[in-house]
């Protein structure tokens, strides 16, 4: 997001807040100005594994 | 001024506008910033009534970051390639030291955490016929005592009549900047 700008005027002793311009936004990213951590994604959720026990086998008895 | 002798137990008024009007510091602005903000322009701060000036900062913001500086006229920032710094770092029994030359910003401090005061003298910014110096010193308040001092320089001749900060990385959480001029005698 396009962070703001604080501008304050000694003679006046005015200040204001004010989104950037578009010429000054991008001489901030020229000056390589980054936003800073970005948050976290969520961890994407494993669905559970259900894992089914083997079939038994019946023992082929013998003849 | 010279120094006074106090000769009654009674200050007048007239003594009392003397010291005001001949002090040594003389507030010149005061700039409280809210969060939000990556860049704080002081506009109108210098000019001819002095020739050098002491700029104090307490900074929050969000993220660790070095804390850059323009120089401003009537027609904005000077991003032209101008500026140089050079930093020395001593923390603990280590010492650290950077200089960069040729770049369109100066670096007056580093936040090695996300709370940083800074303070220094501005010299010479509003004379047309010299370069602008910055002698700034920082101290990272959440961390140990250390010793961290950035001198900054506008490398032309050239008359400035304000400064702006501009963060690295991330945003101000809040910030109080002040200006005051040294009373030429």
């Amino acid at each position: 997001m396009r962070p703001q700008i604080t501008e304050h005027d000694a003679l006046t002793n005015q200040t204001i807040v004010r989104e950037m311009t578009d010429a000054e936004y991008d001489q901030l990213l020229a000056d390589g100005w980054t936003a800073g951590e970005e948050p976290l994604e969520p961890a994407p959720v494993e669905e559970p594994v259900t894992e089914e026990p083997p079939a038994l086998e019946e023992e082929a008895g013998e003849a | 001024m010279a120094v006074k002798t106090w000769t009654s137990e009674r200050v007048t008024s007239a003594d009392i506008n003397t010291y005001l009007t001949n002090s040594g510091l003389v507030y010149v602005s005061q700039t409280t910033v809210g969060s939000g903000s990556a860049t704080a322009t002081i506009n109108s701060c210098f000019n001819s009534t002095y020739d050098n000036y002491r700029v104090v900062v307490t900074l929050d913001c969000t993220a660790e970051c070095e804390v850059r500086m323009k120089m401003r006229d009537a027609s904005g920032a000077d991003s032209t390639a101008n500026y140089a710094h050079q930093r020395l770092l001593v923390n603990g029994t280590g010492t650290t030291a950077q200089r960069a030359t040729g770049g369109t910003y100066g670096i007056i401090a580093f936040a090695n955490s996300t709370t940083v005061s800074f303070s220094g003298d501005v010299l010479l910014p509003n004379v047309s016929t010299d370069a602008t110096f910055w002698q700034m010193q920082n101290l990272t308040r959440s961390e140990t005592i250390r010793i961290e001092m950035l001198n900054t320089l506008y490398g032309a001749n050239k008359a400035f009549t304000g400064f702006e900060f501009t963060l690295s990385t991330g945003t101000i959480d809040s910030a109080v900047i002040s200006v005051y001029g040294y009373r030429k005698p």
